[in-house]
């Protein structure tokens, strides 16, 4: 390639070293992610992406590192126009990306992780100890910290990140994207990155820092450029702006994530669970002898690193996994044994943490997916058919409750943009005449509109129809704002109970779930209510 | 407002897009076929007319068309809805030739009256094609068998074993030639519209196809083998039976499939006569992926491969290009509609403009 990153060397911090002009990016299903952008990243900055979910941040991060194709626009390095049409180019021309999904094999060790792309070889033999020797050398220069033969699946979340991170410096990156890189970390492993990327900017390095987390963005970024529904709004120092401000920007309107919620009014326990354990597939406890009850009108919050048993928990709540040990009652009566169809009957709803694999099916119309729990009921049959008149008619009231947008209710699910999707599967577990709620990251990656809508719908089943909620959430504030009680997690066991939310803050939370405290047993038996 | 009628959705251009995708698969099918009879042709034009409008030169080559047709319809819809449960069970052409054995072992008893000879013949075939496909189902669900390889395997049991039960036990040894004692006479299928190769198999293959569509789209069981097909997950998730409705729908489907056997055996000849597969099962595959897993277009398509396969043989008699031809023209065919991304370029295209025509229309607003 005749690109040589050297120009970059000539430029002085502070001078534009990338732009980005009048970027238009249309997906093949009609959906407009980026109109007309424009963004420009300085050498030796960290520049703020910021905008709701569903602005366009991530696609304006995809088509800069060649994994998207934009339909308009282009692209400066240096004052030179490039064509970036894969990420191996953008690796080229010293642009590297680390996803949201670390894109790390979890079998393979750091050092071998690292050089993946450009292996060291001896003879015709991978050279493991050069890849070892490169590790450790980029580890010193960039003062990262990483194990070089530690296996990835054995590493914490912050831990992969910087591997991540230095993988993209081996490769010569110059300009990181770094597509919400605090989303999955605790406050503590927050801070680590903070000053990891401080150190970066110091040495003269680029960094795009994309993230909805408004404090963040203030303290880290020196500008920021707002996105909102694919457009650029605004790029501003960041000094001269607040987070009321920024937020404005984002959404066109004063927004109050903070749901104004009454003190809950628990009743007789919904949902026991009583000394719980599960094994997976390699024999090891996701989690232990749990012990908790859930009351009627009650929103118990799950706090905790990802990995620390959640996933398996709600799983086995919903039927997807079997009880293998203890058990588990809903409104006094065991579900051990019951299929998926039996324990929905008893009134259980899940949304599930993976929604476009188990929350929807993508190819078929939003009326079919939200009678999926439902369509064999008396209420949509008429002579042993599906009564379709009368599916299509609920289809639209839920299209209409739940502010759905699309183009009808034969629109097919991916269509729709997440927050929609998201949506879709909220219209139907909201309405499934539900005792208790199985929710699993309600609004992850999904726009603030959507987001407000389900945590608002969420408190009003609480209110209204006293529905007990296990909610888990990998962010913080919403777990803080939307839950009762809160409860942590940490290595498959319940460490920590919190009956008053509201008296606590992601800081204790972070100690939590970090493994760094953990209160005594009679505390934590404060979870199970007769 | 009226400029907002103008604007499409993208399910609209999509839509528009896979017929123009059909119609162009089948054009540059025929254009490939016109160079194919070129080369071995010495009239190539004669011959290509022949490809085209051959079966419609007399009544009889027509009918010989709506006769090949009723096969077809059963094993397209046995496919189709075993597809539409997103199960790769093959095992199709097995149950076709296991129900064509079984309605023959019971259609060479005498002395059962015409209309229940007829019908328990028929419950023979269904049953035996149900087992065949039925058994791959069953392993799947129970021990994880990959069923692709189960159902490949089945076509053999059904065929070797098959052909034991007709060229022992039932051979006619005063027949002349490998095949089965005769039919009885209370077992052949009666004619339909005076003509004496149009059979009532026609009807019931109308009706299975009838069947099929309002049991995938009207029934709450269609629902779940859709929604099973689309997302296994997502259907194991919202507590629809997913096991269940995989083996239902396989016996279901092997059911359709052996009829389909009994109907063609009973319908067309005298005695059991076929030494190999018939290829109708593999037929079906093709038909279902052409009319992407519904039922209601099975006729159709149907008619189209039966037109295929009558010019065939019209060349054949009036030629000297192979019938090969014809099979090399079905696989492009195929090929060529199985390529969704045949013309995404363009469809991208319009889709983009019609979201910066939608984008317009709003800011106008």
């Amino acid at each position: 390639m005749e690109f040589n990153k050297k120009v970059y060397d000539d430029l002085n911090i502070g001078e534009d070293i990338l732009s980005m002009e009048n970027i238009t990016k249309i997906y093949g299903n009609g959906f407009v992610a980026n109109k007309n952008v424009n963004f420009t990243i300085r050498k030796g900055e960290i520049h703020g992406l910021v905008g709701e979910n569903g602005a366009g941040k991530t696609t304006l991060m995809k088509v800069l590192f060649g994994q998207e194709i934009p339909e308009e626009g282009r692209i400066l390095l240096a004052g030179r126009e490039v064509n970036i049409s894969n990420p191996l180019i953008a690796l080229e021309y010293g642009i590297g990306m680390v996803h949201q999904h670390f894109m790390l094999i979890e079998s393979l060790s750091v050092a071998e992780n690292m050089v993946l792309g450009s292996e060291p070889v001896k003879g015709i033999a991978f050279d493991y100890d050069e890849a070892v020797h490169r590790t450790k050398e980029v580890s010193k220069k960039f003062d990262l910290d990483v194990n070089p033969k530690a296996i990835i699946r054995d590493l914490s979340v912050g831990y992969k990140q910087r591997v991540e991170i230095l993988k993209m410096l081996l490769h010569g990156a110059q300009i990181l994207l770094l597509d919400e890189p605090t989303a999955v970390l605790t406050p503590q492993e927050t801070r680590e990155l903070f000053i990891q990327l401080k150190q970066l900017r110091e040495k003269g390095y680029s960094i795009v820092f994309i993230s909805h987390k408004l404090n963040e963005v203030k303290e880290i970024c020196d500008r920021i450029t707002v996105l909102r529904g694919g457009e650029s709004v605004s790029t501003t120092d960041t000094a001269t702006v607040s987070e009321q401000d920024i937020s404005k920007m984002m959404v066109g309107r004063d927004v109050f994530l903070n749901i104004e919620k009454k003190k809950s009014n628990p009743g007789k326990p919904v949902l026991s669970v009583s000394n719980l354990s599960y094994k997976n597939k390699f024999g090891l406890y996701a989690f232990k002898d749990l012990n908790f009850t859930i009351r009627s009108g009650e929103i118990l919050g799950v706090a905790g690193v990802e990995g620390n048993g959640q996933s398996e928990l709600a799983n086995v709540l919903a039927g997807l996994e079997p009880i293998q040990d203890g058990d588990i009652k809903v409104n006094g009566r065991s579900i051990k044994g019951m299929n998926i169809r039996q324990i929905r009957e008893e009134g259980v709803a899940v949304i599930h943490e993976d929604r476009m694999t188990y929350g929807t099916s993508a190819t078929q119309s939003i009326a079919e997916n939200v009678i999926s729990d439902r369509y064999y009921k008396e209420e949509y049959k008429k002579n042993g058919f599906i009564n379709w008149e009368y599916v299509v008619s609920k289809s639209k009231e839920l299209i209409q409750n739940y502010l759905i947008k699309a183009d009808g209710y034969d629109a097919e699910i991916r269509t729709l943009s997440g927050g929609n999707i998201q949506k879709v599967v909220a219209a139907r577990e909201f309405t499934s005449k539900l005792k208790l709620l199985i929710a699993s990251q309600p609004t992850r990656g999904i726009d603030v509109g959507a987001q407000e809508l389900i945590r608002k719908k969420m408190i009003k089943l609480r209110d209204e129809e006293n529905t007990a909620t296990l909610l888990f959430s990998a962010d913080l504030s919403e777990l803080l704002n939307g839950s009762d009680g809160i409860i942590v997690m940490y290595g498959g066991k319940i460490t920590a109970y919190f009956p008053d939310a509201s008296l606590v803050n992601e800081e204790i939370l972070g100690e939590y779930m970090l493994g760094l405290k953990s209160q005594s047993s009679e505390e934590i038996g404060g979870v199970v209510h007769e | 407002m009226s400029k907002k009628e103008k604007v499409k959705t993208t399910k609209q251009i999509e839509g528009m897009f896979s017929i123009i995708r059909t119609l162009l698969a089948v054009t540059i099918a025929l254009i490939f076929a016109f160079f194919l009879i070129s080369t071995v042709s010495d009239n190539p034009i004669k011959d290509f007319s022949t490809l085209l409008i051959g079966p419609l030169a007399n009544t009889g080559r027509m009918i010989t068309v709506v006769s090949k047709m009723i096969p077809l319809l059963f094993t397209g819809v046995a496919v189709s809805l075993i597809y539409s449960a997103g199960q790769i069970n093959i095992a199709a052409e097995g149950a076709f030739f296991a129900g064509a054995v079984a309605s023959t072992v019971v259609a060479i008893i005498e002395g059962i009256p015409a209309p229940i000879h007829i019908i328990l013949s028929l419950l023979a075939g269904a049953v035996t094609g149900a087992i065949v496909m039925g058994i791959p189902a069953i392993m799947n669900v129970r021990y994880n068998v990959v069923t692709i390889v189960s159902s490949l395997m089945m076509n053999y049991v059904a065929l070797y074993g098959g052909l034991y039960i007709i060229l022992n036990p039932l051979r006619d040894p005063s027949a002349g030639f490998e095949a089965s004692f005769s039919f009885a006479k209370s077992a052949i299928l009666p004619r339909i519209l005076g003509n004496d190769r149009l059979h009532i198999g026609l009807l019931i293959g109308l009706a299975v196809v009838i069947f099929g569509s309002i049991l995938l789209y009207k029934r709450p069981f269609g629902y779940s083998i859709r929604t099973v097909g689309a997302n296994k997950r997502f259907a194991i998730y919202s507590g629809i039976p997913v096991d269940k409705t995989i083996v239902l729908t396989s016996l279901l489907s092997g059911a359709i499939a052996g009829m389909g056997g009994s109907v063609e055996t009973l319908g067309n000849y005298s005695r059991f006569v076929y030494s190999g597969f018939t290829n109708h099962g593999w037929d079906g595959i093709m038909l279902a992926v052409l009319c992407r897993n519904n039922p209601k277009t099975i006729p159709f398509a149907a008619f189209f491969l039966a037109y295929l396969k009558t010019s065939a043989d019209s060349l054949n008699l009036t030629s000297k290009i192979p019938p090969e031809i014809i099979s090399v023209i079905q696989a492009i065919i195929i090929i060529f509609i199985a390529a969704e991304k045949l013309l995404s370029k363009w469809e991208h295209k319009k889709i983009v403009a019609n979201s910066q025509k939608v984008m317009a229309v709003e800011k106008g607003d």
